[in-house]
C-alpha cells in the first residue's frame, strides 16, 4: 500500500486528480474494520488527518460550515453545534463509544454511508449541503441529491468531501434525534429519526422528518410532512402522521431487526416528536 | 505491496524511532515492533476496547488506527506507561483495592480508558467505559475505581471510607 501524505488541501486534490483510485483515509474506523474483516486494502491511500482546510466549525453568512475531518466527539461538544443544531450533537454523541467518537469523522460517516449511519438523517432533515472539492473548484450538492442509493453518493472520482454546510435554523425551531438500537453504546440503529418543525399559533410550519435504517439509504418522509403542514396540531393529526410515516417507508428484515418492528418504532418516534410540540 | 514507513514518536515518555509496513495497524507496531504487549487484540474491529491507547491524550483504538497516519512527534500512552505517569500509581492502587482486576484480559485497555476518564471528569464513568468490554467484574468495581480516583483528585474525602 502506497501512502500519499499531502501538505495541504490543494496538494491532496492534485493527488486525487492524478490517482482517481487512491482511497482517502480520515479516522480510518470504517476502513480498518473492513480490512480486518477481509476486504482488500487499496493500492494507494491519501492521508487526510492534519489538513487544516478540512477541520473546524464556523458560523458564516447564515450557514454553519463543518470541515469533513471533524470528529464525532467534536460535533457532540462544539458550542456552535450544541446551540444551533442540538439534534446533530445528540446524534454524534450516540455514535459507537468514546474511542470511536474520538476517531470517526463526519466525512467518513457520509461518503460511504451504511443505511444505519446516524448523521445522514440529521443533515437531510436540516436541508444541509455537501461541499465537494476537486482541482476544478468547489461543488455544492444538497444531501437530498447526495445520498443516491445503498452506499452510493454523488461524489466524483476526482473529488474529496471538504465540508458540510447547514443553514442556521431560525429561532424557535424544535428539533429531534433518536436512534433505537439494542443498547446505548456500540450499537447501530435498528431505526433512527431526525426531525424539525416550528409551531405558529398551534399550526405546524415547515416540518422535516428523515429516517435512517428503513431503506437502502436515508429517506425524507415527504407524505408525513405534507400531511401535517399548516395543520392545527392535535392528537388526531398526530395519530394520522404516525400511520402515514409507517406507510411511506419500505424497511426490510435483516440481522439487526425486522420490518414490522422498524415501522412500530418509527411510529413511536414520530409521535414522541409531535407530542413534544403540543402546548403544555 | 507494502512499503516501509519510518516514524519518530514519543511512546510512554520515550522518544523512539520505528520502521513498519504501510498497512500496519498501531496495534501491530506496538506488539510486534516495540514489544509492548499491553494492548490486546480482542475483536480487531473496534467493539471491545482491549486495544485502547491514548494518542496525543485522546482515547483511541489501536486496532483501528493505521500507524502511518501518526506523524512524527505523536505521543502514545499504553498500559505499560501508566505507572510512570503522575496519576498512574493512584489509579493502579485504587483498581487493586476495588477488585477491578480479575482475569485481566480487559485490564490494559481498561486502565488506559480509566486513566483518560481521570483527565475528563465530566464524562460519567459508566458511559466513558461503554466501549470496553469486561466479562468478569460486572463493571461496578471499574466504575467505583474511576469515581474514587476522581474524588481523591478533586481533594474531597471519600465518604464511603470513613
Ligand atoms: C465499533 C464501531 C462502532 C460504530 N458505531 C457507529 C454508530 O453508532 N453510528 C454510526 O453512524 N456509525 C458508526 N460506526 C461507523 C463509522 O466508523 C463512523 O461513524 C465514522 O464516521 C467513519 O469515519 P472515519 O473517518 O473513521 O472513516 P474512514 O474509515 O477514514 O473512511 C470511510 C470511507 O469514507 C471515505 N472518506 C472519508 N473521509 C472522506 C473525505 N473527506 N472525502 C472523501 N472520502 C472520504 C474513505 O475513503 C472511506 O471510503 C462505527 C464504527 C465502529 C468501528
Ligand atoms: S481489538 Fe480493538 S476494539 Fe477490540
Ligand atoms: S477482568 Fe476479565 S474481562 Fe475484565
Amino acid at each position: 500500500m502506497k501512502i500519499l501524505e499531502p501538505k495541504n488541501l490543494a496538494h491532496a486534490l492534485k493527488m486525487k486528480a492524478e490517482n482517481n483510485r487512491a482511497e482517502p483515509i480520515a479516522g480510518g474506523t470504517d476502513l480498518l474494520a473492513s480490512w480486518s474483516a477481509g476486504a482488500e486494502k487499496p493500492a494507494v491511500i491519501i492521508l487526510l488527518p492534519g489538513l487544516a482546510e478540512l477541520s473546524g466549525i464556523r458560523l458564516n453568512n447564515g450557514y454553519i460550515r463543518i470541515g469533513a475531518c471533524t470528529t464525532h466527539a467534536e460535533l457532540a461538544s462544539n458550542p456552535i453545534i450544541t446551540r444551533h443544531l442540538p439534534a446533530l450533537a445528540a446524534a454524534a454523541a450516540g455514535i459507537g463509544a468514546p474511542a470511536v467518537r474520538n476517531m470517526g469523522t463526519l466525512g467518513g460517516n457520509l461518503v460511504c454511508p451504511s443505511p444505519a449511519a446516524d448523521l445522514p438523517p440529521v443533515l437531510l432533515a436540516f436541508d444541509a449541503e455537501a461541499v465537494a472539492g476537486s482541482t476544478a473548484g468547489e461543488r455544492v450538492v444538497p444531501f437530498s441529491e447526495f445520498f443516491i442509493d445503498y452506499r452510493k453518493v454523488d461524489l466524483k472520482e476526482d473529488e474529496l468531501l471538504l465540508a458540510v454546510r447547514i443553514p442556521v435554523p431560525a429561532d424557535g425551531i424544535k428539533s429531534y434525534f433518536r436512534k433505537v438500537g439494542s443498547r446505548k453504546s456500540q450499537t447501530l440503529a435498528k431505526v433512527s429519526l431526525a426531525a424539525r418543525a416550528r409551531v405558529e399559533q398551534g399550526k405546524v410550519i415547515h416540518s422535516a422528518f428523515a429516517a435512517g435504517s428503513v431503506g437502502p439509504t436515508v429517506v425524507r418522509l415527504k407524505e408525513t410532512e405534507a400531511l401535517v403542514e399548516s395543520k392545527q396540531l392535535d392528537l388526531e393529526i398526530i395519530e394520522q402522521a404516525c400511520k402515514e410515516a409507517e406507510k411511506e417507508i419500505c424497511p426490510i428484515d435483516d440481522i439487526r431487526s425486522t420490518a414490522s418492528y422498524r415501522r412500530f418504532a418509527l411510529n413511536g418516534m414520530v409521535r414522541e416528536f409531535l407530542e413534544m410540540l403540543l402546548p403544555i | 505491496m507494502e512499503v516501509a514507513v519510518n516514524r519518530r514518536w514519543n511512546v510512554n515518555g520515550q522518544e523512539i524511532e520505528v520502521t513498519f509496513n504501510s498497512g500496519d495497524r498501531l496495534l501491530d507496531v506496538l506488539r510486534n515492533d516495540l514489544g509492548l504487549m499491553g494492548a490486546k487484540e480482542g475483536c480487531g474491529e473496534g467493539e471491545c476496547g482491549a486495544c485502547s491507547v491514548l494518542i496525543n491524550g485522546e482515547l483511541k483504538l489501536s486496532c483501528l488506527q493505521l500507524a502511518a497516519v501518526l506523524s512524527d512527534g505523536t505521543a502514545i500512552l499504553t498500559a505499560e506507561g501508566i505507572e510512570n505517569t503522575r496519576q498512574g500509581p493512584l489509579l493502579q492502587e485504587t483498581a487493586n483495592r476495588n477488585g477491578a482486576v480479575q482475569c485481566g484480559y480487559c485490564t490494559p485497555g481498561m486502565m488506559v480508558a480509566m486513566y483518560w476518564l481521570m483527565e475528563h471528569p465530566k464524562i460519567p464513568a459508566g458511559q466513558g467505559l461503554s466501549g470496553n468490554l469486561c466479562r468478569c467484574t460486572g463493571y461496578k468495581a471499574l466504575i467505583d475505581t474511576v469515581d474514587e480516583c476522581r474524588r481523591i483528585l478533586a481533594g474531597k474525602k471519600d465518604g464511603d471510607m470513613t
